[in-house]
């Protein structure tokens, strides 16, 4: 299945865009599209690690299962207020 | 969604308009009025203000966040806030809501500046009321505090000298030359 990863900050930083496209398995993990997105863009490698990620808008941990139409965001650590 | 280089539009609404779609829960007297809003324009407290007061309110708490100019000994000239809108409004939502619970509270609400902002300016700014002062200090102090932990906005320091630096707590990052240019 192809899933569209959002990035902000420092993560669209490094990757100069805004969105990744990712071919991952289908039962998919959040885990696999860490690693998958590592292996993707090599400069995100060191703060993917220390993101959370988003699906549909929601924090999810690694064991979350994603599916084709998941809203995917990886959300390096916040610094609002 | 709009482009993360776009400046999100105001984007505000009332919770008892979608309370279902958000989990929202009610508060102990089965309101859910929270104002949340992201907004690149300056934040009008004066009408946070009044959206506060109420015969209900014995104190009105208003916590307004303020772009600071030394971090750390480095002098920032000014800052960029960037945010994912869909769930930081959720998000908001959602610890307005918890607030309500926990909290007896007339009204609360939040508002969070994305988008250039100069020294001085208010980044955030928080406004609760409640019957008595004690719920008000105590509820708007947690809201600032997880605010700053789950919400998804990030700030990003334009240093005096010419450099740029996303702000990530736990996370090194490296200044950058002030462009936008991509990397690969």
């Amino acid at each position: 299945m192809n899933v569209e990863v959002q990035l902000f900050a420092v993560a669209r930083q490094l990757a100069g865009v805004d969105t990744v496209q990712l071919e991952l398995p289908d039962e998919a993990t959040i885990a696999d599209l860490r690693r998958r997105l590592a292996d993707r863009c090599p400069l995100l490698a060191e703060i993917i690690p220390h993101a959370k990620f988003a699906v549909d808008d929601e924090y999810a941990d690694d064991q979350t299962r994603l599916e084709t139409d998941s809203r995917v965001a990886c959300i390096p650590p916040v610094s609002g207020g | 969604m709009a482009s993360q280089s776009d400046v999100v539009s105001v984007m505000m609404w009332k919770t008892e308009h979608e309370p279902r779609n958000l989990n929202m829960t009610y508060d102990r007297n089965g309101n859910s009025a929270a104002f949340v809003a992201l907004t690149d324009r300056p934040i009008d407290t004066n009408e946070l203000l009044k959206h506060a007061g109420s015969h209900r309110a014995g104190a009105i708490l208003l916590f307004l966040g303020t772009t600071r100019e030394t971090t750390g000994g480095r002098h920032t000239s000014s800052l960029d806030y960037e945010c994912y809108p869909e769930m930081a409004l959720k998000k908001l939502h959602e610890l307005a809501a918890k607030a309500r619970l926990r909290w007896d509270l007339v009204e609360c609400a939040i508002v969070h500046r994305v988008g250039h902002l100069e020294l001085g300016e208010t980044s955030v700014a928080v406004v609760v009321s409640a019957p008595h002062r004690r719920e008000a200090f105590q509820a708007g102090e947690w809201l600032v505090d997880e605010l700053k932990q789950v919400v998804p906005i990030w700030k990003q320091e334009n240093w005096a000298d010419g450099t740029s630096q996303w702000v990530h707590p736990g996370l090194e990052t490296r200044p950058q030359q002030s462009t936008k240019k991509a990397l690969r």
